[in-house]
């Protein structure tokens, strides 16, 4: 079993730098964070819209992040990954809120790891629309789309997943394992509803 | 589970590993070398491809809402002013609100632990009031305002009995004429500066009424600095204010009464207009 890594705070990912911050005015460091930290909004947005399945829940849980991120913009270091950090936080307050917004299920993590990497089922996403996907992925448990969304959609290596989610860097390789399997599961039952598939070919 | 027809099993499960350029260099070499010879494998490489290229594309197709930057950054303004300038402000004004208050309660005769800072207040409060006026008022400030009240308060009975016959009626007559929600609290024969006095103290709780006697010194006369504001049974009744305080007084043949309180003027210039027939028949009764 891996060890669990350390809480650390929003710094974790990035030395901190008060100091030379301390010589900016505020002006200017508005103007840091525009340039440094905004430009990443829509990914965020995407990410917690996933998680929410809510449009305002994933405004609120952005803009929030953003907010503790102008909070503590002085530990961030202009130039290293603000995307990252900036993903950590927004993962801090949708979690934050899930617990008030939802009760998701928490599956128990007992799967193989060749046996979800080993399944047959490879749907013809082409024949898929968006929503069809999207709403497959929207079914996964949230602890499985979570690094789904970070790694397959938002590209991160499984090292920055593992620092934004707060988690071991095996437990993010068990849970994409467990994740993509589900996802494609979900994705075959969608194109057999739909009638893109027949039952049988999936499998 | 399907296991692949070329038994290479566990290489097959790192397919989604080897697109996520996450395997070390070993299992890349293993990996991309039996890719080169197995058609199964590419199947699967091609098909996870594009799964996930179709995925990041459904998932990216989504639209951020037109307004949430600009709602964003004004609410980073909004912080810039509260958490960066507003608390900083806040404190200060606080500090400087309680330094002022302190200021206020200090000049106002309060926080004053020791009898130096009392005497200083004391002290503080004579100029530009009358030498008979500042006996009341010094006298007030001495015993009521900076003494420590027993509690339970005794009866009127007992304070009229410890005072005596005579001075001892002064009790019922002072509580019959001070607002309804004071108590006489204390009666007493004490002396300061060379004066006795029978004091008697009346509170609602905060406020302090002291109604003062005191032996009148040959020569000693309101009318020799003051002008009387007023006439009750054929006696001038004068009065004077020193920061917060209200004295009104009197006199009769052989003394000199006061009322001081920190009432507004008005109120105590009512009571001591109200109960001066009654105190003045009973001190003159005794000044055979």
């Amino acid at each position: 079993m891996v060890p669990q890594q350390s809480v650390r705070g929003w710094g974790g990912l990035m030395p901190s730098f008060a100091a030379k911050r301390a010589e900016i005015s505020k002006a200017a460091r508005q103007e840091i964070f525009d340039s440094e930290a905004m430009p990443h909004m829509t990914d965020l947005f995407r990410t917690a819209l996933r998680m929410t399945g809510d449009r305002t829940r994933a405004e609120d849980a952005v803009q929030e992040a953003y907010l503790q991120a102008w909070k503590s913009f002085d530990r961030f270091e202009s130039g290293t990954n603000c995307r990252a950090w900036l993903f950590r936080i927004l993962f801090h307050c949708v979690h934050h809120h899930r617990r008030k917004w939802f009760r998701f299920p928490v599956l128990k993590e007992t799967e193989e790891f060749i046996e979800a990497n080993l399944t047959a089922t490879e749907p013809v996403a082409e024949s898929l629309r968006d929503e069809q996907i999207l709403g497959a992925l929207d079914q996964i448990p949230t602890d499985y789309k979570s690094v789904v969304l970070l790694v397959d959609i938002e590209e991160f290596p499984y090292k920055e997943a593992a620092e934004i989610l707060n988690i071991p860097i095996g437990t993010v390789m068990s849970r994409l394992s467990r994740g993509r399997k589900l996802l494609r599961d979900k994705l075959a039952d969608t194109a057999v509803s739909y009638g893109i598939i027949k039952r049988g070919q999936d499998q | 589970m399907n296991r692949p027809a070329c038994g290479k099993a566990l290489i097959h499960g790192l397919t989604d590993t080897f697109l996520d350029n996450e395997l070390g260099c070993d299992e890349s070499v293993a990996f991309t070398s039996h890719l080169a010879d197995c058609a199964e494998l590419a199947r699967m490489v091609a098909g996870r491809k594009a799964m996930r290229d179709r995925l990041r594309a459904a998932a990216k197709s989504t639209h951020i809402s037109p307004g949430l930057e600009t709602r964003i950054k004004a609410r980073i303004r909004e912080q810039r002013v509260s958490g960066w300038n507003v608390w900083p402000v806040f404190a200060l004004a606080a500090a400087v609100l309680l330094a002022l208050g302190i200021n206020f309660s200090w000049r106002n005769g309060n926080l004053r632990f020791t009898p130096a800072s009392q005497q200083a207040y004391i002290d503080s409060l004579r100029p530009g009031l009358s030498p008979l006026m500042q006996v009341g008022l010094q006298q007030h400030l001495h015993c009521a305002v900076y003494r420590k009240l027993t509690s339970p308060y005794p009866s009127l009975e007992e304070m009229a009995q410890a005072l005596g016959p005579g001075e001892g009626e002064l009790v019922a007559a002072m509580q019959a004429h001070i607002p309804a929600n004071y108590r006489v609290a204390m009666a007493h024969r004490c002396d300061f500066h060379g004066r006795e006095y029978v004091h008697l103290m009346a509170t609602d709780g905060s406020h302090r009424i002291s109604l003062l006697v005191t032996n009148r010194a040959q020569g000693e006369a309101f009318e020799n600095d003051l002008k009387a504001v007023a006439t009750e049974s054929e006696m001038s009744l004068y009065a004077s204010s020193a920061q917060r305080f209200e004295i009104s007084g009197f006199e009769t043949r052989d003394h000199l009464i006061y009322l001081v309180s920190d009432l507004d003027p008005a109120r105590n210039f009512s009571a001591f207009t109200a109960m001066v027939p009654e105190i003045a028949r009973t001190i003159r009764t005794h000044e055979t």
